[in-house]
């Protein structure tokens, strides 16, 4: 979703592309960088202990636009941010000859870097005499991913059976009668079914035809009630976009919280709304995204297909 | 007084948030150390410069546990050497903030009792909670990304002011050095001042920041990491003072050209704020 600006900005697309990595000095195989994924794994076993990623990247703005366009001294700049280690390095890129075309490299220094590393990128200009204005973003970042070593895009939700009376959990036992219990205590938040918990687990793995209804109820439910707890883990204390899993699920539901506001202007919304307010607010998103057909597909697959076994 | 371990530890997020029960939080029940022993995996860093840090402060500020902040939040960071890296890592906060020093959480966050008679109970998130409102992590944090390379001055103006550390740590605009940079030397040059003032600075500038991108108008400098892993490498043996300012990591300066201009462009757009802002009450 595009934002209104009160100042001319660019319609047509920005792309960014990787199209190089070395490590240290060794080049990264070009299966590691996925342009349909947008993503890149740096994780290679054969140079684990590398300091410092560095990538060519290209960025291209719809030249005919950026020509005609009223915008003067325009730059590119990409970012490479990881909230989790408040690391946001920025680096202005070269113009090619190419028109509306940049292209530079950019490094990632290890030191600085975790997990997952955002790579965005923006068009800056001059525009009514004031420097500086954003005219254009990437729409779809592409992230860095230390621990990958294929470059797909990971779950931002993992799912497990554990039997909530083992003794291996005993953070569990206290929900031991619950069917389900999601933790949003670590980095990626998790969705714990208790498989000692009656009928859960056959219902939910049943193929019958005639369980069907129920299971997809349950899984509704189950769908409904971890958004829920997403959301109130990712918007607690929140005044700027959060990163990782918790700004994707503001994203997702926000625009369905505050259907009038900018994603920007409803994150601002969220700490001046009235508590019983808010709740029906998240209620009626979460359903939302429950009832998605897609979203809960996603979640029988995901209960059904990856089950990590904890003993 | 604590019977310390050795080694400071790494105490896993879940673990930890279970074990802050309201009894625990309020103060009737003491930290479960044997437990946290149990499930906390030890680190190489020695935990004794952590723990005299600690008594230090709290002899030093005892009338006044605000004012520690500033002082504590240099030598914190220069006794932990730490990289963003290994900092982002909670279980080691946990550790520190559960079993080693405890006793300073409650001391500096005593929490606020709700009616006559009823205990204390301190904010769980002062124990386990986000890096800018961690007992430890916010002032190793202020330190990190208010130091100006191996400058710890601007960390004192920032630490010195709560609003600074309530409002602007959290804020991802402060990320870019020189916007850091910028806004520590307003507050330190008496332009926002109280903590009115001070929010409204940040507000202005964060909310400018939608339209117009500082990392371009005033571009950083690449940071220097081998001055930074040379500084790491030293932090066993090397003496923190007590009574001068300590040295952080000689990776390089924020620009002064740009922090300049930042501090010109925040002027403007802080002049124009405070009649929006009560305009709009």
């Amino acid at each position: 979703m595009r934002r209104i600006l009160p100042y001319p900005v660019v319609v047509g697309a920005l792309a960014l592309e990787v199209e190089a990595v070395r490590l240290d000095d060794v080049s990264l195989p070009y299966e590691m960088i996925s342009s349909s994924n947008r993503t890149v794994a740096l994780h290679h076993l054969r140079h684990a202990d590398w300091c410092t990623a560095r990538m060519n990247v290209t960025v291209r703005g719809p030249a005919a636009e950026l020509n005609a366009g009223p915008w003067r001294s325009m730059s590119c700049v990409v970012s490479l941010t990881e909230r989790r280690t408040n690391t946001h390095t920025t680096t202005r890129l070269p113009m090619t000859s190419e028109l509306g075309a940049w292209s530079g490299q950019i490094e990632l220094h290890r030191d600085d870097h975790v997990g997952k590393a955002e790579l965005t990128a923006t068009l800056v200009a001059t525009v009514d005499g004031v420097a500086g204005r954003e005219i254009a973003g990437t729409d779809d970042h592409w992230t860095i991913d230390l621990h990958a070593h294929i470059p797909v895009k990971r779950d931002d939700l993992v799912t497990r059976w554990v039997d909530f009376n083992d003794e291996a959990h005993p953070w569990l036992r206290v929900y031991r009668t619950d069917p389900w219990v999601v933790d949003t205590s670590g980095d990626t938040p998790t969705l714990y079914l208790n498989s000692g918990f009656e009928g859960l687990r056959l219902l939910l793995e049943s193929r019958a035809p005639a369980d069907r209804p129920a299971k997809e109820a349950l899984a509704g439910r189950i769908a409904m009630d971890t958004w829920n707890v997403l959301f109130d883990a990712a918007a607690q204390g929140v005044r700027d976009w959060p990163g990782g899993w918790r700004e994707t699920v503001l994203r997702r539901m926000l625009p369905d919280m505050y259907t009038d506001r900018s994603p920007d202007d409803a994150l601002r919304e969220l700490s001046t709304t009235d508590a019983g307010e808010l709740r029906s607010r998240v209620l009626h998103a979460a359903a939302k995204q429950a009832r998605m057909s897609a979203a809960l597909g996603a979640y029988i697959r995901a209960i059904r297909g990856r089950p990590q076994e904890e003993k | 007084m604590i019977d310390v371990p050795d080694r400071l530890a790494l105490l896993p997020v879940e673990v930890a948030a279970k074990m802050l029960t309201p009894a625990v939080l309020e103060g009737r029940e003491g930290m479960p150390f044997a437990a946290i022993d149990k499930v906390s995996t030890p680190t190489g860093r020695r935990s004794a410069p952590i723990r005299s840090l600690i008594d230090e402060t709290i002899r030093r500020f005892a009338e006044n546990r605000t004012d520690s902040d500033a002082w504590l939040a240099p030598r914190l960071h220069a006794t932990l050497r730490l990289t963003r890296a290994e900092a982002s890592d909670p279980a080691l906060w946990n550790h520190l903030a559960m079993r080693i020093a405890p006793d300073y959480v409650a001391w500096r966050f005593p929490g606020r009792g709700h009616g006559e008679g009823r205990l204390q109970k301190i904010n769980r998130n002062r124990f386990v909670g986000p890096f800018d409102a961690q007992g430890f992590t916010r002032l190793w944090w202020a330190a990190e990304l208010f130091r100006d390379g191996c400058d710890y001055t601007p960390v004192l103006t920032a630490c010195g002011h709560q609003d600074v550390l309530n409002t602007i740590l959290g804020l991802r605009i402060t990320l870019h050095r020189p916007t850091a940079q910028a806004l520590l030397r307003m507050v330190a040059g008496g332009v926002a001042v109280t903590s009115k003032e001070v929010n409204v600075l940040a507000q202005a500038v964060n909310a400018a920041a939608t339209t117009l991108v500082y990392e371009a108008l005033a571009p950083d400098s690449p940071r220097d990491h081998d001055a930074s892993r040379d500084w790491m490498d030293d932090s066993n043996g090397v003496f923190v003072p007590f009574d001068s300012l300590p040295e952080g990591p000689d990776d390089g300066e924020a620009p002064a050209t740009s922090v300049r201009d930042l501090v010109e462009l925040f002027m403007d757009i802080y002049r124009d704020a405070p009649t929006r802002v009560s305009a709009s009450r």
